[in-house]
């Protein structure tokens, strides 16, 4: 008798545990699935990333303090630091030379029909990364400008060297970037020599592919990738990267490409943000 | 009050994750202690509290993480629910199950992802390196001891607190009371 009673007891208990886990599961995945696939953030997210970041602000400053007293002073004391000075002088140069030919290459194209406007750069917006995603899977930055700062969805986030990637979505003080090595990344590029129009997409690591490049088409190992200014987003002429790999397989119209980011993304601190989306040679 | 605390833990660790901790060398690996607090919650909570906890924390990764909104919800209570699942079968609330128990969960995620992943960009499949998975579970497995061991001191403070009664609101376990 009672060794029954203690068995229905058991069972009651059973089916109550798995009907209360059921009944939360399923409210909780029909929240879920109202707001899946989604982008943009809510309300919630919003008030989440407006609370989170500003510890994240304060413990990046200290992590950057910290990791840049190591650096710089702690290892290799002023080895490093003229390495960087170095460093840094070369990547000034190269982008003079790299804006150089890209100026001359556009004006022989155009045969002088058209007078190279001197570009000025649109308004730009200088900002910090806060935090960066810690995923295997995904590349996004937090970074410290948002909506009220003019911060808006596709806004291209770029740096000295090149393209960094573009604004995904943004609460009112921060805004998160989508670089543009995540694998759901596209970017309108062209080779700056042969001028051969492609689809530079992520690959998940510091590499991108062109895609949809002919296999006709000419194009050199070692070649400058810059934005094409088509699709609207990047403005034209920003470095993208080099092409560093070219395979031409028996199957299919289009050539493997691979290109190799201008950008070193893991030594990014600074960024600017391309206030307006056209292209620099558009009015 | 259990809630608040292991939110509280829970913010803690993902600015700690997305900020301090990427400063690690990529040799080293990107040690992911948020996961390890999920497992925690889901050995150690009752289904209410464990539940909440886990979808705001899934909410708030979403926030910092990924592209797609309720990826990370989704997936911690995936693993709330196979953890709450064997729970039944076995006493792996126990120390010494918890480990293992975390790595072979974050395995599962990570398959997840990269199926995830695949189904997105299918012209570019996600790249599946077992170089850094495996770096990423060895990691887990070595802090995972202090880790757990660093939850479970802030757990015994909890019961501590709650068994005193010093806590607002909170119920005595004396049912017949």
């Amino acid at each position: 008798m009672n060794r029954s009673m203690r068995k229905r007891g058991k069972h009651s208990r059973q089916i109550r545990f798995f009907l209360l886990f059921g009944c939360l599961l399923t409210a909780i995945l029909i929240l879920i699935i109202s707001m899946a696939g989604r982008k943009e953030f809510t309300a919630p997210h919003k008030f989440g990333l407006e609370v989170i970041g500003p510890f994240q602000t304060a413990v990046s400053k200290v992590s950057n303090f910290v990791g840049g007293f190591w650096e710089k002073y702690v290892a290799l004391l002023h080895v490093r630091e003229e390495n960087k000075q170095l460093r840094q002088e070369l990547l000034q140069y190269k982008t003079a030379n790299i804006e150089y030919r890209e100026a001359v290459a556009t004006n022989v194209r155009l045969q002088k029909l058209l007078e190279l406007k001197e570009s000025l750069p649109p308004p730009t917006l200088t900002a910090e990364i806060v935090g960066k995603d810690p995923s295997l899977w995904f590349r996004t930055f937090t970074i410290n400008q948002g909506s009220s700062d003019g911060v808006q969805k596709g806004m291209p986030v770029v740096t000295v060297e090149g393209v960094v990637g573009q604004v995904l979505t943004s609460s009112p003080n921060y805004s998160k970037v989508l670089l543009a090595t995540d694998p759901n990344s596209a970017i309108d590029v062209m080779t700056q020599k042969t001028r051969v129009q492609g689809i530079a997409k992520g690959l998940g690591r510091d590499a991108f592919a062109l895609h949809y490049v002919l296999k006709s088409a000419e194009v050199e190992k070692g070649e400058y990738v810059l934005t094409s200014g088509l699709g609207g987003v990047f403005p034209k002429g920003l470095m993208v990267g080099t092409v560093s790999e070219i395979r031409k397989s028996r199957r299919g119209m289009f050539q493997n490409i691979e290109v190799k980011p201008a950008v070193d993304f893991s030594q990014l601190e600074h960024l600017i943000i391309i206030m307006k989306k056209y292209s620099l040679t558009e009015d | 009050m259990f809630i608040l605390i292991f939110l509280i833990l829970g913010i803690l660790i993902l600015v700690l994750q997305t900020t301090f901790l990427q400063l690690l060398p990529a040799w080293l690996g990107n040690p992911d202690i948020l996961f390890l607090l999920i497992v925690y919650i889901s050995c150690q909570a009752d289904i209410l509290r464990g539940l909440v906890v886990i979808l705001l924390l899934g909410l708030l990764m979403d926030v910092f993480s990924g592209l797609f909104l309720g990826l990370y919800p989704v997936i911690y209570l995936l693993v709330f629910a196979f953890i709450k699942g064997i729970s039944r079968r076995v006493a792996i609330n126990e120390f010494a199950y918890q480990v293992p128990l975390a790595v072979v969960s974050y395995l599962f995620v990570s398959i997840g992802m990269f199926l995830f992943s695949l189904s997105l960009a299918p012209d570019i499949p996600p790249q599946w390196s077992w170089g850094t998975i495996i770096l990423q579970l060895l990691m887990l497995a070595v802090i995972g001891g202090p880790v757990f061991g660093i939850f479970d001191s802030i757990m015994n403070f909890y019961r501590s607190l709650s068994a005193t009664g010093r806590l607002p609101g909170t119920k005595s376990a004396n049912r017949f009371k």
